[in-house]
């Protein structure tokens, strides 16, 4: 499974990767919006994990992005939006975009890499 | 001294026998003064820099100018990407030491830009539009400098088009019909650069309004000017930055000080401070927690590599976040929404309370009589505010009386529909003809105290339909909080 992993936290992304790495998945991991909003142009990946918070622009704005490349059915299938802030406003935006949230830290660390490594 | 040297990793040579007590690590250290292309040496009969250039005027500088100069030097990242290197000229050194000295004076980057533009130093450029976003902000400033100068807040979205438009580019300068000249409403050829900064993100845009386009050595010539000047532009948002907090800070702090206050502005004062605090902190465990998350992933793929005292370490190093992530979480609890009221376990709080005065309570032992479990409905940011004040009004008494063994007991009462918390200490007491004044707003007997403590926790109790009594008492200062209590049957 291609998965593109947009977080800018270093440790967690490093580790998040390591993790999906072993279950058998090809991770490309970014640390900032706009270099995965241009890798999404480029390629196609199966699975979009990714932070609201990050260096330069919001999680959302990548997804808005990709929808030059994905149907809204897609995008709601590939991404998994992923956040240390869960406010109101935040899982509404989400759920405009059918997209499912997950709020760091992960609880049973285990059971969400099964989650993001699951077949849409 | 003995000579020492610098040499620059693009093979420009500095020359200085002063040792310039600079961190930067990519500097290596060369000789041979006549190689130099730069050579920096202490004005004589005074506390300022010469640079020496050949061919050049000398220049001199003040200690802090010359840092500044020489920091320009960095690479953007430590593998030392050629931006910063690859547009240094010994032309430009002048030009740079000049809009350092500039820039002294001026309180922010559109006093520097209008002061250049002015002085006609961007003849050659034209008339300026400087965008400007503190990060973060759902919105920007568009600030055109010309001999009129205006300046307009834009949205972020536009904000970030025209950012997006110039870095994808990657050119300077950009034609007539370019995109981008519709949002902003030049009508001609432009040069444009954009720079995510510290704190800011910026935008500098250069347009003399013409159809024709620039010529090469100009093009360049802005690319120099921005790229150059970008650690100094960086500089001056900063410090507008820091001022705008100041001067936010002193309007809430002249407005404390302020005598003609009603009861209802303190209230809301303190109202303020407190949502202040609950967003302050709200910040804060976010910021922490993402790192802390990180560290708990990567320790916990680490131990998988390890067996026996090893991975036990792994295990404190588990529980160690797990403390620091609960520890944050607490803290957020006890400020969020104000005004709700929700279920609170008086003990719990209590001990929270304790945690968070630590620093003047550490020495006071501290007698706990609360039946366990009990629990009342009211909101515990302003519970915790007034245990917290009742707490620390006790540990800076008895501190300053020098009580011998500081105790302070907390111990509670339950009635049919009321329920008493009273704080006991051991200290000094209230002195009796303190006693009327005690709960009245601004009144104080300590050198340092506002005098609004008491007074904001009886309006907070009064709020929770509750009320604070100062009761007489032979061992100390005794303060009793009643609120209203449901009763046994509303328990759990």
């Amino acid at each position: 499974m291609k998965v593109l992993l947009i977080e800018d936290e270093i440790l967690i992304q490093k580790s998040l990767k390591m993790l999906m790495q072993k279950k058998g998945a090809d991770v490309t991991a970014v640390a900032n919006g706009n270099e995965a909003i241009a890798l999404l142009e480029e390629k196609n990946f199966d699975r979009i994990i990714c932070d609201l918070m990050l260096n330069d622009i919001s999680g959302f704005d990548v997804i808005e992005a990709s929808k030059k490349r994905y149907s809204p059915q897609e995008i709601s299938n590939k991404f998994i939006i992923i956040t240390a802030y869960s406010s109101e406003q935040v899982l509404e935006k989400a759920k405009a975009y059918g997209c499912k949230v997950i709020n760091k830290p992960f609880e049973n660390i285990n059971g969400v890499i099964n989650e993001f490594l699951e077949v849409a | 001294m003995e000579n020492s040297y610098l040499q620059h990793s693009k093979k420009k040579i500095i020359y200085t026998n002063i040792d310039l007590d600079l961190k930067e690590s990519f500097l290596t250290f060369t000789a041979n003064i006549d190689e130099a292309d730069l050579i920096i040496q202490q004005a004589p009969d005074s506390k300022e820099y010469l640079l020496k250039l050949k061919g050049e005027k000398d220049l001199t500088l003040s200690k802090e100018n010359l840092i500044h100069f020489l920091s320009i030097y960095q690479p953007e990242d430590t593998k030392g990407s050629a931006s910063s290197f690859s547009f240094w000229t010994k032309s430009q050194v002048p030009k740079a030491i000049h809009i350092i000295q500039h820039a002294h004076d001026k309180s922010s980057l559109k006093d520097l830009i209008q002061s250049l533009h002015d002085h006609n130093y961007l003849r050659d450029f034209g008339d300026f539009y400087i965008l400007i976003q503190t990060k973060g902000e759902a919105t920007a400033r568009q600030v055109f400098i010309g001999s009129k100068s205006n300046e307009k807040v834009v949205s972020a979205e536009v904000f970030n088009e025209i950012f997006n438009h110039i870095k994808k580019s990657k050119q300077v300068s950009f034609a007539s019909s370019t995109d981008k000249n519709h949002l902003i409403n030049i009508a001609g050829t432009s040069l444009a650069k954009c720079y995510r900064l510290q704190t800011h993100n910026l935008i500098l845009i250069a347009t003399k309004n013409e159809f024709i386009p620039y010529a090469e050595e100009i093009i360049e010539d802005y690319n120099n000017f921005c790229e150059y000047n970008k650690l100094t532009f960086s500089l001056l948002l900063e410090k507008e930055y820091l001022n705008y907090l100041k001067s936010s800070l002193n309007k809430v702090q002249e407005t404390v000080e302020s005598n003609d206050f009603s009861m209802e502005d303190k209230d809301n004062f303190h109202q303020k401070r407190i949502q202040l605090l609950g967003e302050l902190l709200n910040t804060l465990r976010h910021e922490l927690s993402n790192p802390l998350f990180g560290l708990q992933l990567t320790n916990s793929i680490v131990s998988e590599e390890f067996s026996g005292e090893d991975k036990e370490l792994c295990d404190q190093i588990q529980l160690s976040i797990e403390k620091a992530l609960k520890i944050i979480n607490n803290f957020l609890w006890l400020y969020n929404d104000s005004e709700e009221l929700q279920t609170i376990e008086v003990e719990q709080l209590l001990k929270e309370v304790f945690t968070l005065t630590k620093s003047s309570t550490k020495s006071i032992k501290k007698d706990i009589k609360i039946a366990e479990e009990l629990k009342i409905q009211s909101s515990p940011a302003w519970l915790t505010q007034i245990f917290f004040n009742l707490i620390i009004n006790s540990a800076q008494a008895m501190e300053r009386a020098h009580t011998v063994s500081p105790e302070i007991r907390v111990y509670t009462k339950v009635g049919n529909d009321k329920i008493q918390i009273y704080f006991q200490d051991n200290g000094p007491g209230i002195n009796p003809s303190n006693e009327d004044n005690l709960f009245s707003p601004f009144y104080t007997t300590k050198d340092t105290g506002t005098g609004l403590g008491l007074a904001i926790c009886q309006n907070l109790a009064q709020k929770l339909n509750g009320i604070i009594r100062c009761a007489k008492n032979d061992n100390g200062a005794l303060f009793i909080l009643e609120l209203p209590y449901e009763g046994p049957a509303h328990r759990g």
